[in-house]
């Protein structure tokens, strides 16, 4: 490999983690110092100027925290949970089709993937009004599973590909119908990979912001409140609920590391 | 396993499939269509023609450039990182792992942070150019400045998924192609550019179609930072979408938006698979 | 009727064809042994038994009924996977309970088939484990408790030893048989082992280009091989063959026998010792026949490489065209 010198590496390594938790630490910095140190001030300090939970009460109590947050979780669950219902068994599918098939569907759902997001949520949306979709949490999830789908079906491929074959067949062989197989067997074994991948579109969904803002603006979610709040200016109540949206998904991302792999993330493409 | 249950297997992937497509391709296929209408006339480019006085020229070559700076950044970073990630370090799983967190952190989150961050009063970068000693910036104040903003805040969001899929491709390359390399005399840098590089063609593609394609998307990052000025396709088509002055326009839009991720698609697709 | 009855049995993947219209009766109680060089679709064939591959034609038939279109599941019959293909999140017992869970037997019947089950192969004290922790002999028993405790048609067994060490291989066919003789049931049986279908089977299939070369046991198989290929595959030893000439018969026939089908030492066919064998009380000799042919004889004395010898063939088989025309 490349004689990188030490020095060097570690140089690399504060300078990013420097630029990567900076951001972040000016989210911690607003929503827990008093405002005259952060916002109210012209040059804001660097260091905390002190401590005050304020912002955040300020924010629950005044700017309806609650609903956007429920509603969040609500979408982000409806959408791992339809993700791993459809997306487990068109894995095992995929896995068992004939190369060429899985690979003209693999490409198929790649390119409905690759469509963007607000080319297809305007048209949608009048759709949905129709079907009194609009402004739901079921709506928006359905539209969601759009970005989700593809990735979870690649993620889950990619567990089910490494359970033997033989483990299949025998629980054919002893007596168990071919969905029962997928689910009472085949699932558990690839159990981690099928967290992996709830937890994943749980997090996409709970970050999505092009659907949520054209098909939800009236019931926004947190993504959507945020942008609002910032929009009229109210810094303090944004950054409360900025910290609600990022706690979870700082804790998803440690957890979740194993799978944040390339090889996943970029799907059956590589091949 | 096969006869009825071929069929089945098959059964099994129609739902996912046939959402995806009923999803994507039927909307998709509307918003061209309804482009090229207007609540009184048929398949005409009226349309297209009244985006021109609305800064459709200016949109397409902003979301040009951003998407180009963004991906330049992205992967000059994510190069560097996954060199350094494929050596053996103290705190190497700490820094993988933090290093990571961007990916998870909402675009919206970013953009709230660098709002703050790139603020003219009250904004963090003003703070530390005055502690070493050098004038604030208003971030603001030109195009330059603009383009500037999205492309770095966006990077800090991106670099890392760019990041892996690099390091992903770095893991298949085999060890004896450098030993044998460095056998050869070539030094660090020569095998960089003529054996890591070149066996990395497949997933520097994949990466740059991935990013490529969510970069032609950008959209919560310019409209928070930036709202509707200056323009891009994406913050053009939401702005005709949400002040209904006129749906039509926004879906010419969405479809000038569309051919260009067409084109990208094709010209890296072209690339990938020709020398 | 017959347990098994296979019928015309093709399986072709894309081009190549692995099964040719194969027929094949098995009879209840039986203990049929499938023997075959690695790569002649052995599997193949019994995964076409067990339903989890389809034929591309022919027909399945098991206790006189048409299954060819039935899944494994509908088939009632059990199999023994080369990689035992125990459930990795399952305790030993839950493995074995499992077909009987699919079947929704009661409680109380699971229970006691369990544990009748764990006694017959000695297990019971690993009940509770984790199959990853157990020993390869140890799985080896979990996985034919599991395909015994229920009562199938059938047992389909893909070289079920072959992960096994030499030691706990032996012991472990000795258990099979056991096994077979208590539950007086149905086997069929996969293996590229001369020594477990010699001591198993009941009778023999030699699967060769997707067909049976022969059938019969493993005596007649390796005794009276109607073909030369039959004959070079099965036995301790290849046959050896020699043009007819040497016996006075025709050049374009070839005699077969067997090393312990000769006298050596007596005057008739002279060859040149290569290299020396000895199993158990006996030795053999790699021997060349005017340096084109090689043969293998039992010797009578004490040989050594480099020698010269000759030996008379009390028996051989007459092959034409690779195939048996007479036994003299
Ligand atoms: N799904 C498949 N697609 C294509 N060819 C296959 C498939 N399964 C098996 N084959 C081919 O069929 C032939 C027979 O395979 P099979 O596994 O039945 O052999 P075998 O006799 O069991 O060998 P072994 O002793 O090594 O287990 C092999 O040449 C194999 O390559
Ligand atoms: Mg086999």
């Amino acid at each position: 490999m490349m004689t990188l010198n030490r020095y060097i590496i570690y140089l690399v390594v504060s300078f990013a983690l420097l630029m990567v938790i900076f951001p972040i630490y000016v989210l911690f910095l607003i929503a827990f110092t008093p405002a005259k140190y952060t916002v109210d001030s012209v040059f804001p300090l660097l260091y905390p100027g002190g401590f005050t939970l304020a912002n955040l009460i300020v924010a629950v109590k005044s700017f309806g925290l609650i609903g956007p947050t429920i509603r969040s979780v609500e979408t982000a669950t409806l959408v791992g949970s339809i993700a791993v219902a459809i997306g487990l068994p068109a894995a095992y599918g995929l896995n068992r089709l004939p190369r060429k098939t899985a690979n003209t569907v693999t490409a198929t759902l790649f390119l409905a993937n690759m469509l963007p997001a607000i080319v297809i949520a305007i048209p949608i949306s009048a759709e949905f009004i129709s079907f009194h979709l609009y402004g739901s949490v079921i709506g928006l999830a359905l539209a969601q599973e759009l970005v989700v789908l593809p990735l979870t079906i690649f993620l889950l491929q990619g567990a089910f590909s490494s359970i033997p074959r033989d483990i299949e067949y025998q629980a054919r062989v002893d007596g168990a119908g071919l969905l029962r197989t997928i689910f009472t067997v085949l699932a558990p074994l690839a159990k981690a990979g099928v967290a992996a991948a709830f937890l994943l579109s749980w997090m996409i969904s709970w970050d999505e912001f092009t659907f949520a803002v054209i098909l939800n603006p009236a019931n926004p979610t947190l993504p959507i409140i945020i942008y609002i709040n910032l929009f009229r200016g109210n810094i303090l109540a944004s950054s409360a609920f900025a910290l609600i949206l990022t706690v979870p998904v700082i804790v998803l991302t440690a957890f979740l590391q194993r799978y944040l792999k390339g090889e996943y993330l970029t799907g059956g493409l590589s091949g | 396993m096969k006869w009825q249950e071929k069929y089945t297997t098959f059964l099994f992937i129609l739902p996912a499939l046939a959402y995806m497509v009923y999803f994507s391709f039927f909307p998709t296929i509307n918003a061209v269509y309804q482009s090229f209408q207007t609540p009184v006339s048929h398949f005409v480019p009226s349309n297209y023609e009244g985006l021109m006085g609305f800064g459709l020229p200016f949109a397409i070559f902003n979301t040009v450039v951003i998407s180009v700076g963004a991906l330049a950044l992205q992967f000059a970073l994510a190069f560097i990182v996954a060199l350094v990630l494929r050596r053996e370090f103290k705190g190497k799983g700490i820094f993988s792992t933090v290093f990571l967190l961007p990916f998870g952190i909402a675009t919206v989150v970013a953009a709230f942070s660098f709002t703050n961050i790139f603020a003219t009063t009250g904004g963090y970068a003003n703070s530390f150019l005055k502690v070493i000693g050098l004038h604030p910036i208003n971030w603001f104040s030109n195009w330059w400045l603009d383009i500037f903003t999205v492309v770095v805040s966006d990077s800090w969001k991106n670099t890392p998924i760019v990041t892996l899929i690099l390091l992903a491709g770095m893991g298949t390359i085999p060890d004896d192609l450098y030993q044998a390399a460095s056998v050869d005399g070539a030094n660090a840098v020569k095998r960089f550019f003529h054996i890591t590089l070149p066996n990395l063609r497949n997933y520097v593609a994949i990466a740059l179609i991935i990013r490529g394609l969510s970069e032609f998307n950008i959209f919560a990052l310019p409209l928070i930072l930036l709202g509707y000025r200056p323009v891009l396709l994406t913050t053009l088509t939401y702005e005709f979408y949400s002040t209904t002055a006129s749906v039509y326009y926004s879906y010419a839009s969405a479809t000038v938006l569309l051919a260009f991720i067409l084109v990208f698609f094709v010209v890296v697709m072209k690339l990938r698979s020709g020398q | 009727m017959s347990k098994l009855e296979l019928i015309g049995l093709t399986k072709t993947y894309g081009q190549k064809i692995v099964i040719e219209d194969l027929s094949l009766k098995v009879e209840n109680g039986e203990f049929f042994v499938i023997l075959g060089p690695s790569g002649e679709g052995k599997s193949t064939l019994l995964k076409i038994v067990a339903g989890i591959e389809k034929p591309t034609r022919g027909s399945v038939i098991i206790d006189g009924k048409d299954v060819t279109e039935l899944p494994p599941d509908k088939r009632n019959i059990a199999m023994v996977f080369q990689s035992f293909a125990l459930y990795p999140n399952m305790t030993v017992k839950q493995n074995i309970e499992f077909p009987l869970k699919m079947r929704h037997l009661s409680k109380q019947a699971i229970e006691a088939k369990v544990k009748e089950a764990l006694r017959l192969f000695e297990i019971e004290d690993l009940a509770s484990s984790s199959v990853t922790k157990i020993s390869g002999g140890q799985k080896q028993r979990v996985a034919l408790a599991r395909a015994t405790v229920r009562d199938p048609s059938l047992f389909l067994l893909d070289e079920p030893l072959s992960n096994l060490d030499a030691r706990t291989r032996f012991a472990a066919r000795g258990e099979l048989k056991r096994i077979q003789q208590t539950l007086e049931q149905t086997f069929v049986y996969v293996t590229h082992d001369q020594k477990e279908a010699a001591s198993l089977a009941n009778r023999v299939g030699v699967l060769h280009k997707g067909k049976f070369e022969q059938v019969g046991t493993f005596d007649e198989l390796a005794q009276t091989p109607i073909t030369k290929w039959v004959g070079e595959f099965v036995g301790e030893f290849p046959m050896s063959f020699l043009p007819g000439s040497f016996v006075g018969l025709d050049n374009n026939v070839e005699i077969g026998f067997n090393p312990y089908w000769v006298t050596e030492g007596d005057p008739g066919i002279e060859c040149l010792v290569e290299s020396v064998e000895a199993i158990g009380n006996d030795l053999y000799l790699f021997c060349s026949v005017n340096k084109g042919d090689k043969v293998i004889i039992k010797a009578r004395a004490k040989a050594q490489v480099g020698e010269k010898t000759s030996f008379r063939l009390d028996r051989y088989l007459v092959f034409k065209d690779g195939v048996l025309i007479s036994k003299i």
